[in-house]
């Protein structure tokens, strides 16, 4: 039953099409994930009307992190591996928001992955994308810490000497972990389901989205996308369903229970054929900013009394040693 | 020894009241009680579920706890496992007597201060070492509140006690609602103030500066500046006063504030509806200020639509969510005759009425007597024993019936009923009457378990909130052996030779009656040489077939003070009363097994419903529609497009994007073959699918074509 209240608040309702989100041309190469990426996410921003205004992208360095430009919502193109501490903050201070992060491979995994760790711990109710093409591509392709053993780029000319790191199995053993998803932008229907899947999850939702670079790597993912057998789909009744379509071509299937974490574990650790799908999934888990009581009222008084205690730390005062120079605090 | 002329003498009782002969005798005076509860004696020494603590609010949430439970959880912190936690354990499990026995003799007070006083015993009794464990264990209590013993005040104490937990919670939301919005108004008030002329004023804004710096502007100049308009628009005069009207009813709401606020706890359902009803105007008055806030500190308020719905905002515009963010009413009473707002017909009436109107009122209704003391006239069962059961039909009320002894068990139910909107009954029967009224009689706590085993006042619950159907709504839960009729419980006596005896005894409304001496004239001694095979139980008695003159008479065992057996032949107006109860409680229990029952016939429609919903959604979602093309048609595999853009800047008059950004091909005339095979081939998903040639003059035909051939 509508109340005439409810009635009242609805009467403004706005109705989103897919040119209320776009903004600006993407600068990415052509062929690049990114743009599978953005259309996605898009497409949740529209079929869930998402207010513009109530919307925040959050990003820190890299090819992926221009995405906030190219969102017509509120963004931030923070700094190199900071993203999540920005999204932490927006979430902390303004908990009605609806706040994404997108960062690459080097930006969460390298330089940022204290925060990555404990971004997991929070547990705060965020959207990462993980925009995983194995290679920094924005500096005109170095390795990353998800470049595969032998990858020469031009910081390892001689091929990459180390073991790539894997996302998912380092999130998986975090604490408080509560969602992770692996996608890949060559199917677009499952990035789809699966990006609006980690939008629902009240959370922190971790999904690391295979990424094509067709300018530094473009033969990097060949051999699966020429055989559909090479992807494992994931899917549950508590996880994804997946359309006959998209059946149809990958027919290498899986039912995987995203609340068992131990065959989590087990599917994040398989590299080849590579797992799409919602591999954990825990609603129960606290988020920080319900557990610290974020989104408290701070009233002119409290905003004006802190912001002055903080620029008077700064202040050069005429009369320096004279008390009675400085204004009595509020 | 002649046993017909002792069965006429019993039935003769039986029917009529009239004691007769040697082999009968009053059962008055003799101070009797049910043969089951001769293993109960002094409650200060057992550990069970009385006293309560009504938690203050903690980190747990817990907002009732038991004595003993809190005592368990604390050794279970503080005293180590085995011989070197013992003392520790029995210093703290005296404390727990002692605080029992305090609290029996009507002291009253908080768990810490009864603890203390408990400790100050112990130790003057155990020294030092006694001090320092108790001292131990009081740090870890880890929660403090009134104890509350079971007794009349009980079911107001502790529904009181979860009804403020629920009003705070409200209170709590919807202050910091109210706040956020007078503060979010206020600064559209405080951002005109600054774009006015008057905020642009020298004298304003020298007064917005830091002190000692003021000197160094020129603060004329400033408002020179600033007196250019600004482009931002001012607050119209219509929206103006809408924030101001909103915001001074938001600052003068009297329902969550900390000063002057409305009272919400009444002893008569009558005051408690009046208020309800004269405050209405000012609850719609403030909702309609917080609909009005949101939509202006969103600026999504439209005039044109907006106006006309506020204006005729009213009362009645309140939907069951506007009434459930308000606080609650509270209304406290008893249901027995003759005590301060007792229960009559009237009052019957008006609480019914009451439950029915939808208004938010949680009613407590105490019973301290089940039994009206005739067992004639009004039908033998009180008001508090039957109210329960009529509000249900009520529809649209919450209802809670529970004796006082299990109110710990049906913690979440009370708390439950007074989470839910709408009106709520809680009716509870403390034992607490009958108990003053034969100072030699059970505790109330024994004789509200009592009215539980009897079936006389059986705990369920009535929840609209939970479904749509009795199934859903209806719980039976916390009875004693639910499924049976009566419960039973093992009986084993000795005899004169000292010989063991067992039996197994049901416990009927007849026992529980036997506990209150008021009904003593409804039961016949029969000395034990009178004892015989006609006298049969009250249950197995009620079970046999009714043809005419009695051959058996209903007994009872029972106890004397002495704790010597005795058996109790029942009258007919006595019996008559437990047949009505069993009936009633096989009318609960057919409620019950609605629970169980698979869905019922008359619900196949909407089950099948269920199941092709069901179906509809574990079903893999359908293969989207193929356009209609001819053979030799360019086409797209759309839904597995990624949105690459490779093909749009190649050409994007031939490819475009759907509504879901990903490519189709909008034109195939409208670019040549060579620029679909070039598509194709830089597809990264390989979804492009350039068919045959449309223009047979096209040049290099033949090597696209072989280009073309993969991605057919």
């Amino acid at each position: 039953m509508t109340t005439a209240t409810e009635c009242l608040l609805r009467m403004y309702e706005e109705h989103h099409s897919l040119e209320d989100y776009q903004s600006g041309v993407p600068r990415w190469c052509n062929g690049c994930g990114d743009n599978a990426i953005l259309a996605a996410v898009q497409r949740l921003c529209r079929d869930n009307d998402l207010a513009p205004e109530r919307t925040v992208f959050v990003s820190g360095i890299g090819c992926s992190s221009r995405f906030p430009h190219y969102m017509k919502t509120y963004g931030f193109h923070g700094i190199h591996g900071r993203a999540l501490p920005i999204a932490e903050g927006v979430k902390m201070a303004r908990p009605e928001l609806d706040v994404f992060v997108n960062t690459g491979d080097g930006d969460c995994c390298s330089i940022g992955a204290a925060h990555w760790v404990h971004a997991v711990r929070y547990n705060m109710n965020l959207t990462l994308l993980l925009h995983d093409n194995h290679v920094y591509g924005l500096t005109k392709k170095q390795a990353s810490p998800t470049s595969p053993i032998g990858m020469t780029s031009n910081t390892t000319p001689r091929g990459a000497y180390l073991e790539a790191l894997n996302p998912l199995t380092v999130t998986l053993g975090i604490q408080n972990v509560s969602f992770v998803a692996q996608a890949v932008d060559w199917i677009p229907e499952l990035l789809y389901d699966i990006i609006a899947a980690a939008y629902r999850h009240k959370g922190f939702s971790f999904v690391r989205i295979i990424q094509r670079c067709p300018e530094f790597l473009p033969k990097m993912f060949d051999p699966w996308l020429h055989d559909p057998n090479r992807t494992l789909l994931l899917h549950h009744e508590k996880g994804l369903k997946i359309g006959a379509g998209t059946a149809k071509v990958y027919r290498n299937q899986r039912e995987h229970d995203p609340s068992n974490i131990h065959a989590a574990r087990e599917v994040a650790s398989l590299e080849d054929p590579i797992p799409v799908g919602i591999l954990y999934w825990n609603p129960q888990v606290p988020c920080y900013e319900d557990v610290r009581h974020a989104g408290q009222l701070h009233t002119p008084a409290q905003v004006k009394k802190g912001l002055e205690g903080e620029l008077d730390k700064y202040t050069v005062w005429p009369d320096a040693g004279t008390p009675e120079a400085r204004p009595q605090a509020a | 020894m002649d046993i017909a002329p002792r069965l006429q003498q019993h039935v003769v009782f039986h029917l009529t009241g009239k004691r007769e002969g040697e082999g009968i005798e009053s059962a008055e005076g003799r101070g009797l009680r049910p043969a089951l509860f001769a293993r109960f004696g002094d409650l200060t020494k057992l550990r069970y579920d009385f006293p309560l603590v009504l938690a203050e609010p903690g980190a747990d949430g817990e907002w009732l706890r038991t004595l003993s439970g809190v005592v368990d959880e604390t050794l279970k912190k503080v005293a180590p496992a085995g011989l070197a936690g013992e003392r520790l354990r029995r210093n703290v499990l005296r404390a727990e007597r002692q605080i029992r026995s305090e609290l029996d003799e009507g002291e009253g007070g908080t768990l810490l201060e009864l603890w203390d006083e408990a400790a100050q015993l112990l130790t003057a009794r155990g020294g030092a070492e006694v001090e320092a464990d108790l001292a131990r264990a009081r740090a870890a209590l880890g929660v403090d509140g009134a104890l509350v013993d079971c007794d009349a005040a009980t079911p107001a104490r502790v529904v009181t006690h979860a009804w403020r937990r629920v009003q705070e919670e409200k209170s709590k939301r919807a202050r910091r609602e109210i706040d956020a919005l007078i503060v979010r108004l206020s600064d559209l008030v405080k951002g005109d103030y600054m774009r006015s002329e008057a905020g642009r004023h020298a004298q304003a804004l020298k007064s917005g500066f830091g002190g000692a710096h003021r000197a160094l502007f020129d603060f004329q100049k400033m408002a020179d500046l600033l007196a250019k308009p600004s482009g931002a628009s001012a607050l119209s005069p219509a929206r103006r006063r809408r924030i101001d009207a909103a915001l001074a009813v938001l600052r003068a709401q009297r329902f969550f504030a900390d000063k002057n606020a409305h009272e919400f706890v009444f002893d008569e359902a009558r005051d408690a509806i009046a208020a309800y009803k004269r405050r209405l105007p000012e609850m719609a008055e403030l909702v309609k200020a917080m609909t009005v806030a949101d939509l202006e500190v969103h600026g999504r308020y439209l005039e044109a639509k907006h106006d006309a719905l506020f204006e005729g905002f009213g009362p009645d515009s309140l939907g069951p969510q506007d009434h459930a963010r308000f606080p609650d009413y509270l209304v406290c009473r008893t249901a027995d005759r003759g005590r301060k707002g007792g229960g009559g017909a009237a009052a019957r009436a008006l609480l019914l009425k009451v439950l029915a109107s939808g208004a938010p009122i949680k009613i407590v209704l105490e019973s301290g007597t089940l039994l009206e003391d005739t067992l004639s006239g009004e039908g033998g069962f009180s008001l508090g024993a039957q109210l329960a059961a009529s509000a249900m039909g009520m529809g649209e009320a919450y209802v809670l019936q529970s004796a006082a002894s299990h109110l710990y068990q049906v913690r979440g139910r009370v708390l439950d009923a007074m989470r839910y909107a709408g009106p709520a009954l809680v009716s509870v029967y403390s034992g607490a009457r009958a108990a003053a009224a034969e100072e030699s009689g059970p505790p109330p706590y024994l004789l509200a378990a009592a009215a539980m085993e009897s079936r006389v006042f059986p705990a369920f619950s009535y929840d609209p909130g939970a479904g749509a159907d009795w199934a859903a709504r209806f719980a039976l839960e916390g009875n004693p052996q639910q499924d049976a009729d009566w419960p039973r419980h093992e009986f084993a006596w000795a005899d004169d030779k000292l010989q063991r005896h067992a039996e197994t005894l049901p416990f009927t409304l007849a026992d529980f009656a036997a506990c209150d001496a008021r009904f003593a004239r409804h039961f016949a001694r029969v000395p034990r040489e009178h004892w015989n095979g006609s006298m049969v139980g009250v249950s197995e008695w009620l079970a046999r077939p009714d043809n005419g003159v009695p051959e058996t008479v209903p007994c009872i065992h029972a106890v004397d003070a002495g704790g010597r057996l005795q058996k109790l032949i029942v009258d007919e107006k006595l019996v008559h009363a437990a047949r009505l109860c069993a009936q009633s409680w096989q009318r609960l229990q057919e409620l019950d097994r609605l629970k169980r029952k698979d869905i019922p016939a008359a619900k196949e429609e909407t089950k099948q419903e269920i199941r092709q919903d069901k179906k509809a959604k574990d079903e893999p979602k359908p293969e989207p529609a193929q356009e209609k093309r001819e053979p030799g048609d360019p086409y797209i595999e759309t839904e597995r497009c990624s949105s690459c853009n490779e093909c749009t800047n190649l050409n994007n008059r031939m490819f475009a994007y759907n509504e879901n950004k990903q490519a189709y091909i909008k034109d195939p005339d409208a670019g040549t073959f060579k620029e679909l095979v070039e598509a194709a081939e830089s597809c990264q998903v390989a979804v492009i699918h350039p068919g045959k040639p449309r223009n047979p003059k096209e040049p290099g035909l033949d090597d696209l074509v072989k280009r073309a051939e993969p991605f057919q």
